[in-house]
């Protein structure tokens, strides 16, 4: 490599050419081969099909309850989050206590 | 932040190098002398500062329309990618100028200068993203 470029180096500008061409040809493949391998990947890909769930009574029914259940927690959700802060305060105050009675 | 990293994220190095194109441009349009009194004066012989500054300024203008595209589709088609890859394959080859500045610079002064492996890498960079950009359709493989 360094006896190419000794030897180019009385001719910066073909140099520049030469090399700059290379490096264009490489590119040119670089995006060519980038362009075949995305077309294989998308070929590649399965299309996603539509499918219709049939559901039977019971399994209809027990949606029914699921669904009235997440209604029951988001009624009550507010409720759950003064509970759980009642029993922070419980835990910490229980804490506080274990603390003081080592002292 | 997030609007910043949808258009940023997985495309650092070209919106850095498109940054850097852009400044560079303008600095030489407002004075060619930069290129001609710096390590880089070997690039003179070949092309003139207008051009190198034209050069970098429609490649990076046409690489932030690419980046900003970022995989919208324009009649079925996702074209960011494609203008990505073909300035990235541009920038290849005037990032090898650049290298080649550098290593003749280096031959007369007699020691390798130490802009060479980064302009260098530079140039397989940039083939890396000419590559990339389209093989996985814009976004990162």
């Amino acid at each position: 490599m360094e006896e190419l470029f000794k030897a180019l180096n009385p001719w910066p500008q073909a140099q520049g050419i030469v090399i700059g061409l290379a490096i264009a040809g490489v590119a040119f493949w670089a995006v060519r081969r980038g362009l075949q391998d995305g077309r294989k990947r998308d070929a590649a890909v399965v299309p996603v099909q539509p499918v219709k769930l049939e559901h039977t009574d019971e399994e209809k029914r027990l949606h029914w309850i699921a669904h009235e259940q997440l209604e029951n927690i988001e009624k009550n959700s507010f409720k759950m989050v003064d509970l759980l802060k009642t029993i922070a305060e419980a835990v910490n105050r229980f804490n506080d206590t274990r603390w003081n009675k080592r002292q | 932040m997030r609007i910043l990293s949808y258009y940023v994220d997985g495309r650092r190095f070209e919106w850095v190098i498109t940054i850097a194109m852009l400044w560079l441009a303008v600095a030489l349009f407002i004075d060619p002398e930069i290129l001609r009194s710096s390590a880089f004066q070997w690039i003179t012989l070949v092309m003139t500062p207008w051009f190198v500054g034209a050069c970098l300024f429609l490649m990076g203008w046409a690489r932030l329309i690419g980046l900003v595209l970022n995989g919208h589709e324009i009649r079925g088609r996702r074209i960011g990618p494609l203008i990505r890859a073909v300035t990235a394959a541009a920038c290849a080859v005037i990032w090898v100028q650049f290298d080649l500045a550098l290593i003749q610079l280096s031959f007369q002064q007699g020691f390798m200068s130490p802009g060479v492996p980064f302009w260098s890498m530079f140039v397989l960079g940039e083939l890396d993203v000419a590559y990339r950009a389209v093989a996985g359709n814009g976004r990162a493989v």
